[in-house]
C-alpha cells in the first residue's frame, strides 16, 4: 500500500487572494489551521440577497462543512412590517423544494394553518435519510428585498416544540429519523428552491399517498388533516390538497422576473489554502436565458421518462464512466460519486458504507463533462475539479472546501464488489469560483423543461 | 349449501384475499408480486430466464420497480426507480429492522444526505433521492442465485 504523504501546498494562490494563514489554539495535537475566509462583493440591490457557508449555524454533530446559509424573513401575511421575523441560517438546498422553517423561530407570528377538508394541513416530508413533520401554514415570505405577496405561501413549519406527534406512516416514510430539531438538521430550517414548482404535485392533489394501507402508493411526502384541537396524530387523516395550498417554491412565487430560477454566486477557495474558514457569495433571484452569465451554455434535465436514471438529472462523464443520475446540488456538502480508481484513496476502512476521499496529494485538473440528461450528446461542457484529503481539510478549523469528495462504497463488508451509483453529486464544491444559474420547471423560460448552466466567476 | 351461499363465500374468499394481499418482500415467494402490482395499480410483465427471473412493474406516473427471483421463486433482489420514497418496510420485509437501525445512526451526522448505503453482512442495499426522485436497489447476498455477481443485474 502506497504511504500517504500529506503535503500542504502554501505556495501563495493565484487571483490575488489573500491566503493569510492563522494557526489557531490546538485542542489536540492535529492544529486547527483557520485559513482566510473568502467572499465575492457585494451590493444589495432588488433581486439578491447575500449567502454563505460559514459555522454559526445550530449544530450538533462537530464542525459544519459546506453548508450554505441565508436569512430568511417570514412574516405573517399581509402584515404590517413589524409582523416579521428574520431567521438566520436557513440551509439554501436546490436539491429539494418548499421553506421549512422551525415552529419555534416564528411562534411570534400565530401563523395560521392551511385548510384541508379533515382540519389543519399537516405535511410529512421525507428526505433519503430522515424527514421533517409540521403543519402547513401560510406566510409572506421575504429573500432579500422581494417577497411573496397576494395569496399567502404555504410553508412547512418544523414541529420543535411536538404540539403533534407524528403519524405512524410518517414514521415508516421516514424511517424513524425525523428531524426536529436545529441540531439535527444543522439549520434553522431549510430553503428549498429546487427545479420544480411543488414539493408534492398531482399524487397529494389526487390523495394517491404511499400508506401501508390496501391503497396504492404514489407519493412518499404526505399531507394530512389534523383537526384543530387534535393532541394525538391519530386524529389525523390523509388528506388530498389542491396545488395551491401544496408548499411551493418561494423562487417561483416571488414577482416576475424574479420567479423562474436563481443564479449562485460563490468565491473561489484559492489553489494551496486548505478551504477557507468561512465563504460569503450572492443568490440573485431571477434568470434571463438569454443573457447568461458569461454565455454559459445552457444544460437540460432529463424530461422524457420519470423510470429513467436521467429523471431531473443531467450526465455526467468521468475516467470512462457515464453517471446519468447527475445534478448540481447545494444541499449536499461534497462532490460525491463512485470511481473505482478513486476508492483505493477512501480515508476511512474500505469496509466502510460510505467514505470520503484522501488521496496522498491533492489530485488536480481532473476533467469531466456535464451534458443534458435525455440527450448526453447534446450540451457537452467540460468541468475541471480537484480532489483534496478529506482527512488534511477536515483536521482544520475551516468550513468550506472545494475539493472535498467521497462515495458510497460499491463493496460489501468482505471487500466484494456490488453494483455501485449512477449518481454524481456536484455539491457545494462545484459552486465555488463560479455563477451557476438553475432555472425552475415550467416557470418562464423553462417551460419545456429546467436547465442549468455556469462559468467562471 | 345453494349454489348462490357457495358464491357468497367465493366472493369473500377473493375478497379478502384482496385486501390481505402484501408486498412481496425480500425473501418471499414470487406469488406475493400479484399484491405489489395491485398495491402500486402497475403494469406487470415477466422477463423469464435460467438464472433468475425479472417482475417490472411499471405505474401510471412512470414509477417503476423490479423484483429478481430466484428459479425456485423467491424474491432475492428489487430495484426502484420512483417519484416516491419505496416502503423498505415492504420490500425488506424481515430486514428491516437492521436496515433502519443503520440509517438512524446515519441519520446522526446531521444537514442533508441523498446518498445511503447499508451493508449488512448479509443485506445490501443502496438509496437515493433528489428532487422526489428516488432510485436504488436492495438485496440479499445469501439468497443470490450461485455463481450471480449482482452487477449483472443492472442495479446501480
Amino acid at each position: 500500500m502506497a504511504t500517504l504523504i500529506m503535503v500542504f501546498f502554501l505556495a501563495s494562490c493565484g487571483g490575488g487572494g489573500d491566503s493569510t494563514v492563522t494557526t489557531v489554539s490546538c485542542s489536540n495535537p492535529n492544529c486547527q489551521i483557520l485559513s482566510a475566509a473568502v467572499s465575492t462583493p457585494f451590493v444589495q440591490t432588488v433581486n439578491n440577497l447575500r449567502v454563505s457557508v460559514d459555522d454559526q449555524g445550530p449544530h450538533s454533530f462537530g464542525s459544519s462543512t459546506n453548508i450554505l446559509f441565508a436569512n430568511v424573513t417570514v412574516c405573517s401575511p399581509g402584515g404590517a412590517p413589524n409582523q416579521c421575523v428574520t431567521i438566520d441560517h436557513v440551509l439554501v438546498d436546490t436539491g429539494s423544494v418548499g421553506l421549512r422553517v422551525l415552529a419555534s423561530k416564528v411562534n411570534a407570528l400565530a401563523l395560521q394553518p392551511v385548510s384541508v377538508v379533515s382540519g389543519n394541513a399537516w405535511e410529512c416530508f421525507p428526505f433519503v435519510i430522515g424527514g421533517l413533520w409540521g403543519p402547513v401554514v401560510g406566510a409572506d415570505v421575504y429573500l432579500g428585498q422581494q417577497g411573496t405577496s397576494g395569496t399567502a405561501l404555504p410553508v412547512q413549519l418544523i414541529d420543535d416544540q411536538q404540539v403533534l406527534s407524528p403519524t405512524n406512516d410518517c414514521l415508516t416514510v421516514t424511517n424513524s429519523s425525523l428531524l426536529t430539531s436545529a441540531g439535527a438538521l444543522g439549520a434553522n430550517g431549510i430553503l428549498g428552491i429546487g427545479s420544480t414548482t411543488l414539493d408534492c404535485g398531482v399524487y397529494c392533489e389526487n390523495g394517491t399517498y404511499h400508506t401501508t394501507a390496501a391503497t396504492p402508493p404514489g407519493s412518499s411526502v404526505l399531507y394530512y388533516g389534523c383537526p384543530a384541537a387534535a393532541t394525538s396524530a391519530t386524529a389525523c387523516s390523509l388528506a388530498s390538497i389542491s396545488a395551491n395550498l401544496q408548499v411551493y417554491n418561494p423562487v417561483a412565487a416571488l414577482p416576475a422576473p424574479y420567479n423562474n430560477g436563481v443564479v449562485l454566486k460563490m468565491p473561489a477557495i484559492p489553489a494551496g489554502q486548505p478551504g477557507a474558514a468561512s465563504a460569503a457569495g450572492e443568490l440573485i433571484l431571477g434568470v434571463d436565458p438569454n443573457n447568461l452569465p458569461g454565455n454559459a451554455t445552457q444544460v437540460f434535465l432529463g424530461v422524457a421518462n420519470p423510470a429513467s436514471d436521467s429523471y431531473l438529472s443531467i450526465t455526467t462523464q468521468y475516467n470512462n464512466h457515464v453517471y446519468a443520475n447527475s445534478y448540481l446540488d447545494t444541499g449536499t456538502n461534497g462532490l460525491f460519486f463512485y470511481d473505482a480508481t478513486l476508492a483505493a484513496s477512501a480515508c476511512s476502512s474500505q469496509q466502510a458504507s460510505s467514505y470520503w476521499y484522501c488521496p496522498g496529494t491533492t489530485l488536480g485538473n481532473l476533467q469531466a463533462i456535464l451534458s443534458d440528461g435525455d440527450t448526453p450528446t447534446l450540451h457537452q461542457v467540460p468541468v475541471v475539479f480537484q480532489i483534496g484529503n478529506f482527512a488534511i481539510l477536515s483536521a482544520t478549523s475551516n468550513t468550506a472546501f472545494s475539493d472535498s469528495a467521497g462515495a458510497v462504497n460499491a463493496q460489501d463488508a468482505l471487500g466484494n464488489p456490488i453494483p455501485d451509483t449512477k449518481t454524481f453529486a456536484w455539491g457545494m464544491p462545484f459552486f465555488y469560483g463560479r455563477q451557476v444559474a438553475l432555472s425552475i420547471w415550467q416557470q418562464p423560460g423553462s417551460l419545456n423543461g429546467p436547465w442549468v448552466a455556469w462559468a467562471p466567476l | 349449501m345453494t349454489f348462490n351461499s357457495v358464491k357468497n363465500v367465493l366472493l369473500i374468499v377473493l375478497l379478502t384475499a384482496q385486501a390481505t394481499a402484501s408486498w412481496a418482500s425480500l425473501g418471499d415467494g414470487e406469488g406475493a408480486i400479484v399484491g405489489d402490482r395491485m398495491r402500486m395499480r402497475a403494469l406487470h410483465s415477466v422477463t423469464r430466464g435460467p438464472q433468475y427471473s425479472v417482475h417490472e412493474l411499471k405505474a401510471a406516473d412512470g414509477s417503476r420497480v423490479r423484483e429478481y427471483v430466484t428459479p425456485n421463486g423467491i424474491v432475492f433482489a428489487v430495484s426502484w426507480k420512483t417519484l416516491y420514497k419505496p416502503d423498505f418496510a415492504d420490500i425488506l420485509g424481515s430486514r428491516y429492522p437492521a436496515f433502519a437501525d443503520s440509517l438512524m445512526q446515519a441519520a446522526r451526522r446531521g444537514g442533508i444526505q441523498r446518498q445511503f448505503r447499508h451493508q449488512g453482512a448479509d443485506l445490501i442495499v443502496l438509496s437515493t433521492g433528489h428532487l422526489n426522485v428516488y432510485a436504488g436497489y436492495a438485496y440479499s447476498q445469501s439468497l443470490l442465485p450461485s455463481g450471480l455477481d449482482p452487477r449483472s443485474l443492472g442495479l446501480g
